[in-house]
C-alpha cells in the first residue's frame, strides 16, 4: 500500500509523540552526552512578539516576563522537521508539568505559514501533539505581522519545492529576564538536554 | 608550556632551509566539512567557488577580497571570475565560514583581526560586504581569528594568538549572528594544555568539540626563514588537541599530538563518531575516537609521504561517506588520497602533483569535483616561479584527477588564493 508523505508523517508523529517514560531526565553519567551544568551565555535580547493564539487571544512575549519561554517556528504542512520538533516539545511539556505552576516555562510555537495555517489547522496540530493550551500554545496572525516577527527573530522563510517551506527551524530558550540563552538546531534538539537547561536557568537567582 | 618534538621540528626546518624551501600550516574548506548545524548543503552541482584571497601590494587594488568563480560546467562563464568584493585593506586574509542559515559568510584576517561578513544569500553570485567586526581583540585579548564554525544562531571563532605577547596562547570567541560578542573561552594551559589554537569541529551527537593547535602571530606573520633560524621560535608550535564538553564549553581531555595538528574532520557518515587530523610538522594522520570503554583517545594512524622529504600536509578533506581523505602537501605540491575504510589504518592509494605549491583542498558533496588553491601565508609562500597563485578545478572519477579549469590569480590581478567555500544559486534567501 502506498502512503503519502502526510500519512507517513502522521505515523511518525504517533510514534514519536508517545509519552516519555519518566519526567526526570537521567542524570548525566561519564558516557552521557548530556550536560548538567551547561554554558548558557546571554546571546541577545529576545525580540518581542505579539501574535494571536488559536483562540484569537493576543499573546505577547513581554507579558511572559518572569517565566522561561521556549520559542519555536513550525507549520502544519511540514512533513519533516516540524513533526519531529513537536514530538520533542511534547515530551518536554510532560517534564515541565512536574514543576510548580509559578516556575513552569511556557512553550510558544509560531506558524511560519500564516496564509495556509488557519486557526483550526493549528488547533488540530496542537491537539495531535497533546499541547495543553496553557503551557504550550500555538500562535499565528496576519501575514504581515508574522513576517515582521520572523525578520526580528532571524527566521528567514522561503517557499521550497512540493509546497514545503525552507526555514531555519531553530528553537530559542528565553530566560525570565527576556534574554535568549540557548538556540537549538532542530536536528540536534534533545528534549532531555533542554530540560537540564531549563533547570539550570531555574537555579539562577 | 609542554613541548613535544621540538628538536625534531628544528631538524625539519633546518632541512627546509638547506633546500631553500618554505612552508607550513593550512586551511579548511569543503561541502563535506561544514558545520553539522548548516542544514543547507549543496548536494548537486555547485555554481560558485568563493575564494578568500590575500591582497598583494601592486597586484590589482592590493586588498584582500572575496573572489567569486563560476564553476558550473553548463554556464557560459564556466571557470571564469564573475567578480570580487574588496575589503579595502590588507590583513592576511585566511579562512571563512558560513552562518548556520548559510545566508552570510564570515571571513577574517590573521594580521588585522578583523572579521568581514559577506551577504551571500541575497545574490549568491554577487557577495556583498555588509559588516566588519572589529572588536575581537578589545573583547577577548585574542588576535588572529582563524576558524569560523556555525552554531545555531551563533559563530564560534577559533583564534591563533593573543595581543599581549603575540604568542600561541589564545582562545575561542563566540558571537551571535548579528556580529555581537557573547563570550570568550581560553584554551587550557593546565593539565597538559599548551594554550594554543587552530581549528575546531563539533560532534553534537556526542556533545563534544575538538580543537587543534598551531602557532601565534609572532611566528605566522614572521618571514619563515627568520622563524626557522630562531630556535626559541621553533619551540612555539602547538602540540595538543583538546576535547571539550560542547554544551558546557569546558575542556574534558587534552591529547598530546606533536607537530602542529591542523584541520579536524569528523566523519560525515551517520553513525560514525570519529575524527581525523593531520600534523603539519610531523606528517601524520591522527584518529580521535572512543575506545571500548567510551573513553576518547587520540592515536597516530598513518604517515603522509616520507616525513624525511618534508611533504608538509596543510589541508585535508574527508569524503561524505567517511571512507576517503584528500591530503594536500604544500612543499611537494602534491594531492594525495587515502583510503579511510579502516579509519585506524588509512592507506594512501593515489598521489598527483597538482601545483608548485598547493594549500587548500575542497570537494563537492558527491566527491566528483575537487578544487585546489595555492597560498599558505603571505610570508610563507614560495618565491619566484614557484609562487604560483591559482584556483584549479579537477574532475575525480575514483582513479584519476583531471584538471578541468584554472584561474590564474596573479594574471587576473587578484592576489594569493587561499580559502574556498562553495555557493549555489538555489540558496538565494529571498
Amino acid at each position: 500500500m502506498r502512503r503519502g508523505p502526510r500519512a507517513l508523517a502522521a505515523i511518525l508523529v504517533t510514534v514519536l509523540a508517545a509519552p516519555a517514560a519518566a519526567h526526570e531526565a537521567p542524570p548525566p553519567g561519564p558516557a552521557s552526552p548530556l550536560t548538567a551544568r551547561p554554558s548558557l551565555s546571554a546571546i541577545r535580547a529576545a525580540p518581542d512578539l505579539v501574535l494571536r493564539d488559536v483562540g484569537g487571544r493576543r499573546v505577547g512575549l513581554a507579558d511572559l516576563r518572569g517565566r522561561i519561554v521556549l520559542v519555536s517556528f513550525v507549520y502544519t504542512r511540514c512533513t519533516a522537521a516540524c513533526p519531529l520538533l513537536a514530538a520533542r516539545l511534547a515530551r518536554l511539556q510532560q517534564r515541565i508539568a512536574s514543576l510548580p505552576s509559578p516556575s513552569r516555562p511556557a512553550l510558544l510555537s509560531i506558524s511560519v505559514d500564516p496564509e495556509r495555517d488557519s486557526a483550526a489547522d493549528l488547533r488540530r496540530y496542537a491537539a495531535r501533539f497533546g499541547a495543553d493550551g496553557s503551557t504550550w500554545r500555538f500562535l499565528r496572525d496576519d501575514p504581515a505581522r508574522v513576517r515582521a516577527t520572523l525578520l526580528a527573530w532571524d527566521e528567514g522563510t522561503r517557499p521550497a519545492p512540493g509546497g514545503e517551506l525552507d526555514h531555519p527551524a531553530r528553537v530559542y530558550l528565553v530566560d525570565r529576564a527576556g534574554t535568549i540563552r540557548e538556540i537549538y538546531a532542530l536536528a540536534f534538539f534533545d528534549d532531555r538536554q533542554a530540560w537540564l537547561d531549563i533547570q539550570a536557568l531555574l537555579r539562577e537567582p | 608550556m609542554r613541548i613535544h618534538g621540538g628538536a625534531r621540528i628544528g631538524v625539519l626546518f633546518a632541512w627546509l632551509i638547506a633546500f631553500g624551501l618554505t612552508g607550513v600550516t593550512a586551511a579548511w574548506a569543503d561541502e563535506t566539512c561544514n558545520s553539522p548545524y548548516i542544514a543547507k548543503l549543496i548536494k548537486g552541482q555547485e555554481d560558485y567557488v568563493y575564494v578568500w584571497a590575500l591582497g598583494v601590494d601592486g597586484v590589482g587594488d592590493g586588498s584582500d577580497k572575496l573572489v567569486t568563480v563560476d564553476v558550473n560546467p553548463k554556464s557560459k562563464t564556466y571557470g571564469k571570475v564573475l567578480g570580487s568584493a574588496s575589503v579595502g585593506g590588507r590583513g592576511e586574509a585566511h579562512h571563512m565560514g558560513f552562518t548556520d542559515d548559510r545566508r552570510f559568510l564570515w571571513a577574517g584576517g590573521l594580521s588585522d583581526s578583523k572579521i568581514y561578513v559577506f551577504d551571500i544569500g541575497t545574490d549568491p553570485g554577487k557577495p556583498k560586504l555588509v559588516q566588519t567586526i572589529v572588536d575581537l581583540t578589545e573583547r577577548t585579548g585574542y588576535v588572529g581569528p582563524h576558524t569560523y564554525y556555525a552554531l545555531p544562531g551563533r559563530m564560534l571563532v577559533q583564534t591563533l594568538s593573543n595581543a599581549k605577547d603575540k604568542g600561541g596562547v589564545t582562545g575561542m570567541a563566540l558571537y551571535n549572528n548579528k556580529g555581537e560578542f557573547i563570550a570568550a573561552y581560553p584554551m587550557p594551559t593546565d593539565g597538559g594544555g599548551d594554550g594554543y589554537g587552530y581549528d575546531l569541529a563539533v560532534n553534537p551527537k556526542k556533545n563534544v568539540l575538538l580543537t587543534s593547535s598551531f602557532a601565534g602571530y609572532a611566528n605566522y606573520m614572521r618571514p619563515l626563514g627568520e622563524v626557522v633560524n630562531d630556535p626559541e621560535a621553533m619551540k612555539r608550535f602547538g602540540n595538543t588537541m583538546v576535547l571539550w564538553d560542547l554544551k558546557a564549553l569546558k575542556p574534558k581531555k587534552i591529547f598530546a599530538v606533536p607537530g602542529a595538528p591542523l584541520e579536524i574532520r569528523w566523519s560525515p557518515k551517520a553513525g560514525d563518531n570519529w575524527a581525523v587530523a593531520a600534523t603539519a610538522l610531523t606528517s601524520k594522520i591522527w584518529l580521535v575516537k572512543q575506545d571500548g570503554s567510551g573513553e576518547w583517545q587520540a592515536k597516530d594512524v598513518a604517515t603522509i609521504g616520507d616525513p624525511a622529504k618534508i611533504p608538509l600536509p596543510v589541508d585535508i578533506s574527508i569524503t561524505r561517506d567517511g571512507k576517503g581523505l584528500w591530503v594536500n602537501t604544500f612543499m611537494d605540491g602534491t594531492t594525495r588520497y587515502f583510503d579511510l575504510s579502516t579509519p585506524a589504518a588509512p592507506k594512501q592509494t593515489y598521489a598527483k602533483v597538482t601545483g608548485k605549491q598547493v594549500n587548500m583542498i575542497s570537494q563537492s558533496w558527491d566527491g566528483k569535483r575537487v578544487y585546489i588553491t595555492s597560498s599558505l601565508l603571505a610570508n610563507w609562500d614560495k618565491g619566484g616561479a614557484d609562487n604560483e597563485q591559482f584556483l584549479r578545478g579537477f574532475a575525480w572519477d575514483g582513479r584519476e584527477l583531471k584538471q578541468v579549469f584554472e584561474v590564474d590569480f596573479t594574471k587576473e590581478q587578484l592576489g594569493r588564493a587561499h580559502h574556498m567555500k562553495l555557493g549555489s544559486r538555489a540558496l538565494r534567501s529571498s
